[in-house]
């Protein structure tokens, strides 16, 4: 019984990222990409989920209240990463713009549940995460609601062993 | 809605509808499949947006068209589009249905490109294909 768990490791794609994080991203992590407006984090999500999206392994991208998705999908086609036939079968493009407008955590977290639940993904992408914390200091809900609707999301996203990336705008000052 | 109905019986030549026992065309089958699958990327609201750009250009041909910014529902949007078909010659109602799902689609397209708004509209593009086939073989 001394076996530990072997931490398996996902190459992100991203020439050089692989090298500095020792391998790869760890499997099931909960991972916060941040940066200034324009930096370039919606494209690295991207950029990581057309590289580890496979017919075995789903990706959902939960788009919030940053960029129209249309938007988004504009821009990021012109990647070469950007592989179209893995959008719909390996990769799930899922708005919740509607569900946040609606002010409730609960209503957006049991969404994103619904959707994880059908479609099963193993990597869940939410962009941006920003939105929601924008949400909570409009007084729609409390800065308490907040913390507790990330730690559900991520005891819920561990629990479907879902790796996932939270994007949002930051400054170095707020980290 | 007397007067509609009236206007509906009405045999003419503008595109009204003439009384007759056809089977009922769910002109709106297209617009369910597509709404379905792009509220999901989109947002109803989005959907909405989208949908109503493209009425409002084809509302400019045909006036009957009713195009109100204040329907901010699918179910909205979509109820006024049946009744407005409703309201014209079937002829003419296959017509501007088809131009309009055209419009939507170029309009889509032209923001996302063609090849990932045919993936995106794959479903809902067959079903269509499928319907005019069959009214092909009706002829």
């Amino acid at each position: 019984m001394t076996d530990k768990v072997r931490l398996g490791l996902l190459a992100t794609g991203v020439p050089g990222l692989d090298v500095l994080l020792g391998g790869g991203l760890t499997e099931y992590s909960f991972t916060l990409i941040a940066g200034a407006p324009g930096s370039g984090k919606t494209t690295l999500a991207h950029q990581i989920m057309f590289a580890l999206a496979g017919p075995e392994r789903r990706a959902i991208f939960f788009t919030v209240l940053g960029e129209p998705p249309l938007k988004m999908l504009r821009y990021q086609q012109q990647f070469s990463f950007f592989d179209m036939a893995k959008v719909g079968p390996e990769i799930r493009y899922v708005n919740l713009a509607d569900d946040l407008r609606a002010g409730h955590f609960q209503g957006v977290l049991d969404r994103m549940m619904r959707e994880v639940e059908d479609f099963g993904p193993s990597l869940v992408f939410v962009d941006s995460f920003r939105s929601v914390v924008q949400t909570a200091r409009a007084g729609n809900e409390g800065l308490s609601d907040l913390q507790q609707f990330v730690q559900e999301l991520g005891s819920r996203m561990a629990t479907w062993q879902a790796t996932t990336f939270l994007i949002g705008e930051y400054s170095q000052a707020d980290v | 809605m007397e007067r509609d109905d009236k206007e509906r019986q009405q045999p003419s030549d503008d595109g009204k509808a003439r009384p007759g026992g056809e089977a009922p065309v769910d002109r709106l089958r297209p617009w369910r499949r597509i709404s379905g699958q792009l509220v999901v990327l989109i947002g109803e609201s989005g959907f909405c947006a989208s949908f109503g750009r493209a009425l409002r250009t084809l509302a400019a041909r045909y006036e009957w068209l009713s195009v109100d910014p204040a329907r901010r529902s699918i179910d909205g949007l979509l109820s006024a589009l049946e009744r407005d078909l409703a309201g014209v010659e079937p002829a003419v109602a296959d017509i501007a249905g088809r131009e309009l799902l055209d419009t939507f689609t170029r309009q889509l397209s032209s923001l996302i490109g063609e090849a990932l708004t045919a993936r995106l509209l794959e479903q809902a593009t067959a079903s269509e294909q499928i319907g005019k086939e069959d009214a092909q073989e009706h002829k």
